[in-house]
């Protein structure tokens, strides 16, 4: 194609504006570039000289590498800072940790009378008879122990942070000391869901005041009452309904935190309602 | 003296012959070995590439160097090319891939370079500057601003616009050669070119 030939078809361009058009005209007006008189020749050299690379076809995959793996080499790189970061991150953390004390391990309970302590799942229970049995769960059986006689219980439960039942109140009353956040009440999930950790169900706390007792819809039915216990003492017996300690109406999910004295129970006997002071 | 004179005929006859074949013949002459046959070829395109080249990166030194290394791709890829286009359509896409390589080559080197952190793009700053209004007496002067003003504002446009108009409007492709060269629909060519002479109707507004 020569440049008349090349003239001819920029002019022949129809239904432009008169803007396109001048543009149009500009750029055919352009002064055309020729090549050097050695073109050829510098042509004919560079297919002489043309190494293998020169035979690949443009775009060959190898090419792809001179990128591809110093990119990868930089995400290497990138991803052991990351790691070695996030590693520090979790040794920072942990640093302080490491300089805080360990909190004492609770001291020994000496079991006295009427004395119950936990650990782990595990209870060990002492009565007024100095009888003292490990049980789990719900059992509660004595075995006597030598040793004075007192009405000071104390209840101590490791996996739930340390605490400790303590009963000096008038040498009876049992203090159930779970060592909570103060001020926590006493919550009442749902039936059939577990209450907060560590948390003592009402079936416990009874058993410790000595009754042993199932739940019904009526409340907690007692079912027997330990001899010489605090409940025997004050008056409960098989039969009752428990409806409420110190006032807070339990059901079958109630669970009691916080430092608890049980000072009273409320009782439904034969369609009436008492209550009745531990003492 | 005969021999020679039968010699120099010969050349003659054979360069003649070769001036008449067609793109395509020459590209199977070649293909046979025919190495004055590809000789045909650079000369027939050497400096529509050559002028492509340097519209597109308004740069002379790299035009010819890039249009060098456009028909030494044609060469060693010779046996890939198939007849079902034009030969024309071909060599200016190969060369507007090389164009287009080199001037993102240029976008990276701008960006690397420490230096070009602290210099003002003198390009920008002069090209769009309104004309000087003063008589001159050569008016080849003034065409001679006026060109180097145009090729600015078309270096300053960007790729997808440069390259059609460049085709089109400075090498006089048709908008199905256009393209054919860039692999775009004729839709999407003519609305492209369009675009780039109202882009550059605005950049060279002081000519109007």
């Amino acid at each position: 194609m020569g440049y008349e030939d090349i003239q001819k078809n920029i002019e022949t361009e129809e239904g432009l504006s008169a803007g396109e058009a001048k543009i149009r005209q500009m750029l055919g007006e352009l002064k055309r570039v020729e090549a050097p008189k050695n073109f050829g020749f510098a042509v004919q050299a560079r297919i002489a000289n043309a190494g293998p690379e020169d035979l690949r076809p443009a775009g060959s995959g190898l090419a792809f590498l001179r990128y591809a793996v110093p990119l990868a080499l930089v995400l290497v790189v990138i991803s052991g800072f990351v790691l070695n970061g996030i590693y520090n991150v979790n040794d920072n953390s942990v640093g302080p940790v490491a300089e805080i004390q360990p909190a004492p391990a609770p001291a020994p309970i000496v079991p006295a009378a009427n004395e119950v302590a936990f650990t782990g799942n595990n209870s060990q229970v002492t009565n007024s008879e100095n009888e003292t049995k490990v049980v789990t769960g719900s059992e509660i059986a004595f075995e006597p122990v030598p040793g004075p006689r007192t009405r000071k219980a104390v209840v101590s439960s490791r996996n739930t942070n340390g605490g400790s039942i303590d009963s000096t109140q008038e040498g009876r009353t049992p203090i159930i000391n779970l060592n909570p956040p103060a001020g926590m009440p006493a919550s009442t999930p749902q039936p059939g869901t577990m209450g907060p950790v560590g948390q003592i169900p009402v079936q416990a706390i009874l058993k410790i005041v000595g009754i042993k007792a199932d739940s019904s819809n009526e409340g907690w039915k007692v079912t027997a009452v330990e001899a010489n216990s605090l409940s025997e003492h004050s008056g409960v017996k098989a039969g009752d309904y428990v409806e409420a300690i110190n006032g807070q109406p339990v059901t079958e999910g109630t669970r009691f935190s916080g430092g608890l004295i049980v000072k009273n129970l409320r009782v439904k006997r034969d369609g009436k309602v008492l209550d009745i002071p531990l003492k | 003296m005969d021999n020679i004179e039968n010699i120099g005929t010969e050349a003659l006859a054979v360069s003649v012959s070769e001036k008449n074949l067609s793109d395509h013949a020459l590209i199977e002459a070649t293909k046979g070995g025919d190495e004055t046959a590809f000789a045909e070829i650079v000369n027939r395109y050497r400096n529509p590439i050559t002028n492509y080249l340097y519209r597109f990166l308004n740069d002379y030194e790299e035009a010819v160097d890039l249009a060098q290394e456009t028909f030494v791709r044609v060469y060693f890829a010779i046996e890939r090319y198939h007849t079902e286009y034009a030969f024309s359509t071909y060599i200016y896409r190969i060369a507007t891939n090389l164009a287009i390589s080199e001037i993102r080559k240029r976008k990276r080197r701008k960006l690397l370079s420490l230096t070009g952190l602290f210099q003002s793009d003198a390009e920008d700053t002069t090209e769009f500057q309104p004309r000087d209004e003063r008589s001159l007496q050569d008016t080849n002067l003034i065409d001679d601003e006026r060109s180097s003003v145009i090729a600015k504002a078309i270096s300053t446009l960007p790729e997808k616009y440069r390259v059609p108009i460049v085709l089109r409007d400075i090498e006089g492709k048709s908008y199905d050669e256009v393209a054919s060269i860039l692999d775009l629909g004729l839709g999407t060519t003519k609305s492209r070119i369009s675009r780039a002479r109202g882009l550059l109707k605005e950049k060279l507004k002081h000519y109007f």
